[in-house]
């Protein structure tokens, strides 16, 4: 059990910045998901925690403590890798007392840890079994395994789920989130896939080239995103994001993009011409006119993807592709005259690359 | 399924005839140690040996082949195991280094080990003439280095590569000192490669003529190929004691081969990462 703080954590590989002065505070007992594109420095970040690089700035600190100068094996933390990384001449009951017996905990002490890591994880029959005799899931829950009979301050899990298949992560997403109720130890969890992220984390912190851009729960970062880069990054399909300018005409102040003029109720306007991105969800679209405020826009049916529970729709309009979410039943016909509909309060509105809320000064 | 008959029979032809080839000397020469003088002279040569030991007993008594046979334990054991200290730290520091011209000092290595010895010859008996190497043991084992060194780490590097970054840091993770990361993980998983250089360079060490001629003149000193070249006889050359002499110096060979044999398991690392 450990609260966790990062302070302007900066990483350099040669020349190239890798994280960029990243600040981040996990609470004692708290589930925290790293998310971003690959590359963008979460491992880097991860292996910093852990002590296994050092970072070029910042500090890293456990219950208030820096632990900067503290050897990886010192800092009781567990991690789970991408790889598994299993010990490939060990039994899996090897591997699995491996970090207790290098620290040297008492014989009665491993038997027991290894009975309850064994009947969380369902892997009894695997025991006397090298890794290599193991599939991709035993693999994974033995390294699950490994890490939780250390019993550490904290959990490191880096993209454990990825190379499974779909199904088998969708299980293992649960039994995570059942494991980290049932143990209560801080968990950092980095994974780019935005519904493992969503499902998991009770807190979410989205990376991009080495910056953190927002953190916030997945219903914040859902509802608010910060920076178009969020927007898109989270939902499926992505949101839709219409690039145009701000225009003035009489103190009104529009988004315009091609022929489409949108009122912005925000107070003063940026100058006129100031590039601005619209943001519009999939799922926020609708093919027929409600009580609420709403814009319409005009278009033409691209083409359509049926998926059995959704249908996706691919309008064009205003020049740009627009898609949209909705339930299957639509007899519309690529090619066809469409118009949508969008409740004024589901727009977001980024100018500057920074998000706009309703009524604020930009 | 079946192999076509002729690639299988080809096959195995093949394997006969590269088994026939490389051990028919060997036959010959255990064939001779085992007969008496005149049997060894004889013409036409006899085929069947008549099981006498002369041979043995005056290599081993009258020529002190033990006494060279320990010299080459010396020498051959010390190069093994300190070329083997040298070079799996700097194997390890080149597989998983990230620096700019690691293919270079790579390929640097491997062109080295193919020098000809003749090249350093003259140079290594002055340096050993001026720091008083010559008819030492550690005068012999320091150019024995210099020369199954570049090999060794090679062939290591080689094997360092193959084992994945993720396995060290769940190690370090897990509580291992960076020596306990060597000792207990990655030595294990690189025994496959660290196996193969140690027997090269002690087969290299043992079997080593050209120097050991040069540098140990001192018979006290000498190592067993200097020592049986040089088996004197009255009148004739003594055939029956080198073959017994040579017979006698390859076992410890066998013996170390089939040894350290038993410690490669290939393939040890499978399932380590996904796969
Ligand atoms: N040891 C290293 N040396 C140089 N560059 C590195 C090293 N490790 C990672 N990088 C670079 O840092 C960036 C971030 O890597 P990483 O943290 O692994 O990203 P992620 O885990 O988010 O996919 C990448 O561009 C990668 O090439
Ligand atoms: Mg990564």
């Amino acid at each position: 059990m450990a609260k966790l703080d990062l302070h302007h954590i900066q990483k350099q590989f040669g020349s190239t910045r890798v994280l960029q002065d990243i600040s981040l505070s996990v609470s004692d007992g708290a589930f925290i998901v790293l998310l971003g594109p690959s590359g963008c420095g979460k491992s880097t970040l991860l292996r910093i925690i852990a002590g296994l690089d050092v970072q070029t700035a910042g500090s890293v600190l456990i219950d208030g403590k820096p632990i900067d100068h503290v050897a990886p094996r010192d800092r009781d933390m567990a991690m789970v890798f991408q790889q598994y990384a299993l010990y490939p001449h060990l039994t899996v009951r090897e591997n699995l007392a491996f970090g207790l017996t290098m620290r040297k905990e008492p014989a009665t002490v491993i038997q027991t840890r290894i009975k309850e890591a064994v009947d969380l994880l369902e892997i009894h029959p695997l025991l006397d079994r090298l890794p290599k005799e193991l599939s991709g899931g035993q693999r994974q829950r033995v390294a699950m395994g490994r890490a939780i009979v250390r019993k550490p301050k904290l959990f490191l899990f880096d993209e454990p789920l990825s190379n499974l298949d779909a199904r088998l992560r969708g299980t293992m997403r649960i039994e995570l989130q059942k494991l980290h109720k049932r143990l209560g130890i801080t968990m950092v969890y980095v994974t780019h896939d935005q519904i493992e992220a969503m499902t998991l984390g009770e807190t979410i912190v989205i990376m991009d080239h080495g910056n953190i851009l927002q953190v916030g729960s997945s219903e914040e970062i859902y509802r608010q995103p910060n920076t178009p880069f969020v927007a898109g990054f989270i939902g499926h399909p992505p949101m839709n994001l219409l690039e145009g300018n701000v225009t003035t005409d009489q103190q009104t102040c529009y988004f315009h993009t091609g022929n489409l003029r949108i009122t912005l109720p925000i107070h003063s306007c940026p100058p006129t011409l100031t590039s601005a991105v619209l943001g519009i969800r999939p799922e926020d679209i609708h093919l027929t006119s409600s009580e609420t405020p709403e814009i319409t826009i005009s278009g033409t049916v691209e083409c359509i993807e049926n998926l059995g529970a959704d249908l996706f729709m691919y309008v064009l309009a205003q020049e740009q592709r627009i898609v949209l979410r909705t339930a299957p039943g639509q007899h519309k016909q690529p090619g066809e005259a469409i118009t949508i509909h969008v409740p004024r309060n589901r727009l977001h509105l980024f100018i500057d690359g920074q998000r706009i809320e309703r009524n604020q000064t930009p | 399924m079946k192999k076509p008959f002729l690639e299988c029979s080809l096959l195995h032809v093949g394997i006969i005839l590269s088994v026939i080839i490389s051990l028919v000397p060997f036959f010959w020469f255990i064939i001779t140690s085992l007969k008496s003088q005149t049997a060894v002279e004889a013409i036409p040569p006899t085929w069947w040996p008549n099981g006498n030991l002369d041979a043995y007993r005056s290599a081993l008594l009258d020529h002190q082949l033990l006494n060279y046979m320990m010299n080459s334990v010396i020498v051959a054991g010390s190069t093994t195991i300190i070329a083997l200290l040298l070079a799996i730290p700097a194997a390890y520091a080149l597989a998983r280094v990230r620096m700019k011209g690691k293919s270079l000092i790579l390929g640097g290595l491997l062109s080295m080990s193919m020098f000809p010895q003749i090249v350093i010859a003259g140079p290594v008996w002055e340096i050993l003439k001026h720091i008083g190497g010559l008819n030492t043991h550690w005068g012999l084992v320091l150019p024995y280095l210099t020369l199954t060194l570049p090999l060794a780490i090679w062939i290591l590097a080689t094997f360092f590569k193959e084992l994945p970054r993720e396995l060290e840091d769940a190690a370090r993770v897990d509580g291992c000192t960076l020596w306990q990361t060597m000792s207990k993980v990655m030595a294990p998983l690189a025994a496959p490669g660290i196996f193969t250089a140690a027997i090269l360079t002690f087969i290299y060490a043992w079997n080593e003529f050209f120097f050991a001629l040069l540098i140990l003149t001192d018979p006290e000193q000498q190592t067993l190929p200097v020592g049986i070249a040089l088996f004197q006889g009255e009148f004739t050359m003594p055939w029956g004691e080198l073959a017994a002499a040579s017979v006698l110096a390859t076992l410890p060979l066998v013996l170390v081969v089939l040894l350290f044999q038993r410690g490669i398991i290939s393939g040890l690392s499978a399932g380590a990462i996904k796969g």
